[in-house]
């Protein structure tokens, strides 16, 4: 908190500082409000009317839950560390699908941005500078793999169950990012391009691709038979160790061309960039298969202090998988997103925004979304459908107050479906930001 | 209506979710119930493992005997009879030998002095000087008292023993018909000497010696001649002429003297100190493993004395002998002074044999008390001592030789574990093929003689006793001694079987303890090795018995019980995993041709029962055997054991495991017993359908 604090202050104080340079700005030289307000996309924030040269601070918030068959109620108990009690349970698997997708992310944002008089090409340039809390998590999953873990093998035992192309990546930590957009403003257009640079340290990361697994149970528990090949890092961190597990590098590549006749059209590259585990992760990967009877036990009437009923422990089932163990660093493609919008303006009251965007890993179809907005004064209300990604379909509604000048907040949701309906869809976003325009 | 309040409540918790509780991933985790069904455990169990390996021997047909091992009743040298009393020798010392160096005193008596002392007669005596005088004869003269000093050796001496030579010369030329002579104590008065010399011709010396014994003596005495008488005659009177008396004493020996005393040996004496050891051992040779020697020298004597005290008999371990050289300081008046000191005995040899080599448990020692003249006058009484103690403490021997003696040790009644199938609580067991042997290793260098009087089978669980009949019950059971070189432990073994004895009922009838009672005789026959016994403190004896059964067995309703430091389940830590109940099945395939009933009942700490594993007769089927009663095939078994949530956290508590199994062979005519063979076994495999709890 008090880190915040001293950002917020930190904000102001350059902000200051470089309002005195472009308050000069005029005609040519100066940058032009847009309607693509962040570097990184998001469809709630696309069309968002932003002065970009104004000085100014930005507090925001955006988190996302999705599946394409868990329902909401589901991973929001699974992410508020819930008891999922079994017609939880039942809600999940009767939607789900051979494969199945979820993600979960969040991000808190505080930062700001600024224009300059001279950069790139002698030309005036809006420069932003932000810190990020985030927390990503991504997976894929067999419908076997969603039973075994939340049911147990006792309901798969007589057949065989399959985990093939099974895979997760959670990373969390601090991203600081350092932005950069200039404008090309002539008569007929305007071209808009940008880019920032993402350094991340991370926290804790884990990844499991689990290429090909399959389990058998015996009717009786007499065996196990499992084939399985996989790869997994990890690291035993925590959030009170001091020093980053991993870190991570990334970029944003935004490009936009707005013609009088035919509107605007951009296109967004987001998280293009590596996950680098130092020396200290754990990596284990294996690719076999076991017949598993039990543990041997040499000594019955000798046991030790584990419990008779469960003796095994991580080490123990990492030891039969038959997994090797190496401890060394690693680099892993952060999944990126890319996206590709068109606006027009109707009239003076309504625009269109019409887009897809694609992340790369977890999603299975892009989402194609249509975006509406009535502009009330300095509100913007804006209504959200959408089809493809992980939602199936999606409605949502989005209400942004931007000033000139002063406060404004940015209030957006991707999908209300899940309102009515938690045990039904499972993908909604809320998106929250405060901003603070100077003069 | 609840749906939206529930999406509305989810969707606002997410937006909170987002803002607020992002410290919490993933530090907290969801958690879950699972429905899990895997094999957990495995193992095979062989008779080995049943039993100690110590106690099985595989036999030449593979088939297993049980045997074992029990040291009855075991003993050291130290707990028979070589146990060499503490000892505690004082002696006082008196000065019984002073001895006064021997001096001589010599008084010239000139005829001058005696004329002077004879009046007229010696006036004109004198008158004649030079000349011939014809002297008449003389009667009845005497002479007045003349002091001897002799207080430049002595001040006063009472006598013991010793002379004082009195010679007179006689130096005039007038003949004596006779000279009584006496010498008085100068202050009582009392006679020393009186003697009378006759005919005592001119120039003529005689000696006479008189016995001082008993007698007081000062050192200055009174000499005086009593009476004179001479025949007369014409002689030349020369006054110079004189009569010379020459008084020698000589080896007086005193009581008490106050005077010079000459360097001498007050006491020199050697002593031998012969030890009495119980059982009538009589040792030529000790070996000490440890002790002390603790010496205290007390002299009362006004006197320095060096002391000697030697133990002559003892030899270090590196060679040295006991030799201590000690000064005493002079004692004060009416007092005394001391020393003590410490010897550690540790590896010290003792001879024995004595002076002469001939004698047994015999030690020597040998005081000398010396006393040094210092020129000084010095009052010494024969009431004055040297005190000597010396104590032998805590002797440990190493090794004695000689003859131990003869003694009988009585042993028990006395009762031991005997664990020989401890886990058996209850149930008939029967047993094809037992023996025992009576097992005595004798250690020791000299005969022994055992008699086994009483040995009783205690069933402690059935309360029942079963005494041992045996042929030689009561009887002597002779061992011979041990060879000294090479050193080798005699051992003797006597067979228990079916014909000497009911050893089969002992051994099943399953005891936990026998009672013993018995004796031990040493050196039976006497000194029959003629002091060539010989005893080491590491070696002993040992009464042991060796049970050895063939496991060839019928068993009905035999109960088999043994806990285990052992809980199912342990509380779960907070957010921890753990199994909230299940199914659990034992399957077994049994290799032993027993069948049996297995339960296990967990405890609480203090040993109350919790809860048991199975709520009904599991049971354990035998195995099948073929016509020479062996196992032909195993036999498979499932034991299920239910476990409700209740009864889990009802586990949580508990710490031991009693284990109960009641095993039974299969009653058949053509085997009415099995034999147990060293591949038979028990194949369990454990697995559990159970609810799993991942904890958060």
């Amino acid at each position: 908190m008090i880190s915040s604090r001293f950002l917020v202050l930190l904000f102001i104080a350059v902000g200051k500082a470089l309002s005195m340079q472009g308050r000069s700005f005029t005609g040519a030289d100066t940058l032009l409000p847009t309607w693509w307000p962040s570097l990184t996309f998001s469809v709630s924030e696309v069309g968002c009317y932003e002065p970009l040269g104004k000085n100014r601070l930005v507090l925001g918030a955006r988190g996302e839950l999705a599946s394409d068959a868990l329902p909401l109620a589901f991973t929001y108990a699974l992410v508020s560390n819930k008891f999922i009690d079994d017609p939880l349970k039942e809600v999940a698997q009767k939607q789900l699908l051979a494969h199945n997708r979820a993600v979960f992310t969040y991000r808190l944002h505080v930062g700001g941005h600024w224009p300059v008089r001279r950069w790139l090409f002698q030309r005036p340039a809006c420069v932003g500078l932000a810190l990020e809390q985030f927390n990503s998590l991504a997976t894929r999953f067999s419908r076997d793999a969603f039973v075994t873990i939340f049911y147990g093998n006792a309901h798969q035992a007589g057949r065989w169950v399959v985990y093939d192309n099974t895979s997760y990546l959670h990373y969390r930590g601090h991203r600081l990012s350092l932005s950069a957009r200039q404008q090309l403003n002539k008569s007929e257009h305007l071209l808009e391009w940008g880019a920032a640079m993402h350094l991340s340290a991370v926290q804790q990361a884990t990844a499991l691709l689990l290429h090909q697994g399959s389990l058998y149970t015996e009717p009786n528990g007499l065996f196990l038979d499992a084939s399985y090949r996989f790869h997994y890092t990890g690291n035993a961190s925590s959030s009170r160790r001091p020093l980053p597990v991993a870190w991570a590098g990334s970029l944003d590549l935004f490009g936009a061309l707005t013609l009088q006749t035919t509107g605007s059209w951009a296109f967004f590259l987001n998280d293009l960039g590596l996950l680098y585990w130092n020396k200290g992760a754990t990596h284990y990967e294996a690719d076999s298969t076991i017949h598993f009877t039990g543990i041997e036990v040499q000594q019955i009437f000798s046991p030790d202090d584990s419990s008779f009923f469960l003796p095994y422990s991580i080490d123990t089932l990492l030891k039969y998988l038959g997994a090797r163990q190496r401890q060394a660093h690693q680099l892993r493609w952060i999944p990126a997103t890319v996206a590709l919008n068109w606006q027009k303006v109707l009239n003076d009251r309504w625009r269109m925004i019409v887009g897809m965007v694609y992340r790369f890993y977890p999603d299975r179809l892009p989402l194609v979304y249509l975006k509406p907005t009535r502009q009330f004064a300095d509100i913007h209300v804006s209504g959200l459908m959408s089809v493809g990604g992980l939602a199936g379909y999606a409605l949502g509604v989005d209400v942004c107050y931007r000033p000139e000048t002063g406060p404004g907040f940015h209030l957006s949701c991707e999908n209300l479906l899940p309102l009515g309906a938690p045990s039904t869809y499972g993908t909604t976003t809320v998106f929250l930001k405060f901003s603070w325009t100077l003069p | 209506m609840r749906g939206f309040c529930a999406a509305c409540s989810l969707w606002l918790g997410l937006g909170l979710l987002v803002l607020v509780s992002c410290q919490r991933f993933p530090e907290d985790q969801p958690s879950w119930d699972m429905q899990l069904l895997a094999p957990l455990l495995k193992t095979r169990l062989t008779i080995q493992d049943l039993l100690a390996d110590s106690l099985l021997q595989i036999n030449d047909d593979q088939s297993l005997s049980l045997v074992y091992r029990r040291n009855v009743y075991q003993a050291k040298l130290s707990d028979l009879a070589l146990q060499v009393p503490d000892t505690l020798l004082r002696s006082v010392f008196s000065l019984n030998n002073i001895n006064l160096s021997n001096q001589t005193l010599v008084y010239p008596y000139s005829l001058g002095a005696m004329c002077a002392q004879l009046g007229v007669l010696g006036l004109i005596i004198i008158g004649n000087q030079g000349q011939y005088f014809t002297i008449p004869p003389l009667m009845g003269l005497s002479v007045p008292e003349n002091l001897i000093d002799a207080s430049l050796f002595f001040e006063s001496a009472q006598i013991k023993s010793g002379f004082i030579d009195i010679t007179l010369e006689n130096g005039l030329p007038l003949a004596w018909n006779q000279i009584v002579f006496e010498i008085r104590n100068f202050s009582d008065q009392q006679v020393v000497v009186r003697d009378t010399f006759v005919d005592l011709s001119p120039f003529e010396k005689q000696t006479q010696s008189v016995d001082l014994s008993g007698k007081y003596v000062e050192g200055l005495l009174v000499a005086r001649i009593i009476d004179m008488s001479s025949p007369g005659g014409t002689v030349l009177v020369d006054t110079a002429d004189a009569m010379v008396l020459t008084l020698q004493v000589r080896d007086l020996s005193v009581y008490s003297a106050t005077a010079i005393f000459p360097s001498q040996d007050l006491i020199r004496e050697e002593r031998q100190i012969t030890y009495r050891i119980t059982g009538g051992a009589e040792l030529s040779q000790l070996q000490v493993r440890s002790g002390l020697l603790q010496l205290r020298l007390t002299s009362s004597v006004d006197q320095q004395l060096r002391v000697t005290f030697e133990m002559p008999s003892a030899v270090g371990p590196q060679g040295q002998s006991i030799a201590i050289q000690v000064v005493l300081p002079a004692a004060p008046a009416g007092g005394t002074v001391s020393y003590s000191r410490s010897i550690d005995l540790s590896n010290y040899s003792f001879d024995l044999t004595g002076a002469h080599g001939d004698q047994h448990n015999t030690l020597r020692s040998l005081l000398v008390v010396r006393m040094d003249s210092t020129g000084q006058l010095t009052t010494v009484a024969a009431s004055d001592s040297v005190a000597v103690e010396y104590e032998l403490l805590d002797l440990q021997p190493a090794y004695v030789r000689g003859y131990l003696g003869q003694q009988i040790a009585t042993f028990g009644p006395e009762e031991i574990e005997w664990n020989f199938l401890p886990s058996i609580r209850g149930g008939h067991i029967a047993f094809d093929q037992v023996s025992i042997s009576v097992r005595i290793a004798n250690g020791l260098g000299a005969p022994l003689r055992f008699r086994l009087y009483e040995l009783l089978s205690i069933n402690s669980q059935q309360g029942q006793t079963l005494g041992l009949s045996w042929d030689l019950m009561g009887k002597p059971l002779d061992v011979g001694p041990a060879t000294e070189s090479p050193y080798q432990v005699s051992q003797a073994s006597y067979q228990l079987n079916p014909w000497n004895s009911n050893v089969a009922a002992f051994v099943s009838h399953i005891p936990d303890k026998v009672r013993y009672r018995m004796d031990v005789f040493l050196n039976p026959f006497g000194n029959s090795n003629h002091y060539a016994d010989f005893a080491v403190d590491t070696a002993g004896l040992t009464f042991g018995l060796d049970a050895e059964v063939l496991l060839s067995l019928s068993a009905s309703d035999l109960i088999l019980i043994d806990t285990l430091e052992f809980s199912p389940a342990r509380p779960p830590d907070p957010h921890s995993a753990f199994v909230r109940s299940g199914v659990f099945t034992l399957h077994v395939d049994n290799g032993f041709p027993l069948q049996a009933a297995l339960q296990l009942y967990f405890c609480s700490p203090d040993f109350q029962i919790v809860d048991s594993l199975f709520t009904s007769l599991q049971m354990i089927a035998a195995a099948s055997v073929d016509a020479s009663c062996k196992v032909t095939a195993t036999q498979s078994s499932q034991l299920t054991a239910s476990i409700s949530e209740q009864k889990m956290q009802r586990l949580w508590g508990t710490e031991k495991t009693i284990v109960r199994v009641i095993l039974q062979t299969t009653a058949s005519d053509l085997c009415p017993q099995v034999k147990l063979y060293e591949d038979y076994g028990l194949d369990l495999r454990l697995t559990g359908s159970f609810t799993y709890y991942t904890g958060n």
